[in-house]
């Protein structure tokens, strides 16, 4: 599959750091595809394992239907750090930030036992506590659970470039 | 109009006013597009809402830009993550998210020649503080605006979320 390069080559933010940037967050935007071939967009907090993000949701509603209709996802994390505003507007001013955006297909996952595995991952991720959590089979059981592998991946940062 | 979807959760349901008070008071927004390979694509852009308008701005080129004149149809979501408790063992029945997300559905227009001009004047406002018939531009700012990539999504219909202690 072709991708097509960053036009900012000067705005890169390359792979160890975006992945970084990755595992300091834990809220992200998920691009999904309508039945009608129209985009849909709702934000969600994952976490982060090799390569992978971890969703979980109702098992029910709009995006849950568009990736098993359309498995094709784009997931994308940011985060505007400060807008500076001095001087003439864009020629002078600032917007310090990073994204990362990703591409990938969205796998939902059926085995009890790895849903209750990447459930007790994602609950230590959001809460960043390493404590006992109670996951009941039940509950594991009416959670929906989705993996996205990461096919492709691209960073932007401005940290100061001018 | 795409993508319409009766939302699932009707308890969580914002009313139009409160939709419009939520985006007249944020300035970063997600979009949406119909992206390479047959792939959405997401990415983080400033805006500015004015009379029912979400107005953004970019460089000329890129591939947003090539995406949007291709296939305009765009989601855009505004969102906030007001408060997280994760006290107590059970997960989702314990925990508990305060959050406000709002999504406008519809297709991006390019204007063009003056129309661009008064569009970018009004983003350059809120940004710069000021009201719009202060920018003031100058000939010189005008041709530079010119040179300035201006996108505007007057939205078919805005859908809210929230979940909020006290609205």
């Amino acid at each position: 599959m072709e991708w097509r390069a960053m036009r900012r080559k000067d705005l890169i933010m390359d792979e160890a750091e975006s992945i970084e940037f990755l595992k300091e967050n834990s809220d992200g935007h998920l691009g999904t595809k309508n039945p009608d071939g129209s985009p849909y967009i709702t934000p969600i907090n994952y976490a982060y394992e090799d390569g992978k993000f971890i969703l979980h949701c109702a098992m029910q509603g709009q995006k849950v239907e568009n990736m098993k209709a359309n498995d094709k996802v784009c997931f994308e994390v940011s985060k505007r750090y400060d807008l500076i505003r001095s001087g003439k507007p864009c020629s002078a001013w600032e917007t310090f930030y990073k994204s990362v955006i990703c591409f990938g297909k969205a796998v939902f996952v059926e085995d009890i036992e790895e849903k209750g595995r990447l459930l007790t991952i994602f609950t230590k991720w959001f809460t960043g506590e390493e404590r006992e959590f109670t996951l009941s089979p039940e509950a594991v059981k009416r959670t929906c659970v989705i993996v996205i592998e990461v096919e492709h991946m691209t960073g932007k940062k401005n940290w100061g470039a001018k | 109009m795409h993508g319409q979807h009766p939302m699932r959760r009707k308890d969580k349901v914002m009313t139009q006013e409160a939709i419009e008070r939520f985006v007249s008071q944020n300035d970063i927004c997600h979009i949406v597009m119909n992206g390479e390979n047959g792939y959405p694509y997401v990415i983080p852009i400033n805006y500015v809402y004015s009379n029912g308008i979400f107005i953004l701005h970019s460089a000329m080129q890129g591939l947003k830009m090539d995406l949007l004149k291709a296939d305009p149809r765009v989601c855009l979501e505004i969102s906030k993550m007001l408060n997280i408790e994760t006290e107590g063992r059970v997960p989702c029945k314990n925990f508990k998210t305060e959050f406000i997300s709002v999504i406008a559905f519809g297709k991006i227009e390019f204007p063009e020649g003056e129309a661009k001009i008064d569009i970018l004047s009004q983003f350059s406002a809120h940004y710069m503080g000021k009201a719009k018939e202060d920018i003031g531009a100058t000939e010189k700012v005008q041709a530079f605006m010119m040179r300035t990539g201006v996108l505007t999504l007057k939205p078919d219909y805005m859908t809210g979320k929230s979940e909020v202690k006290e609205a």
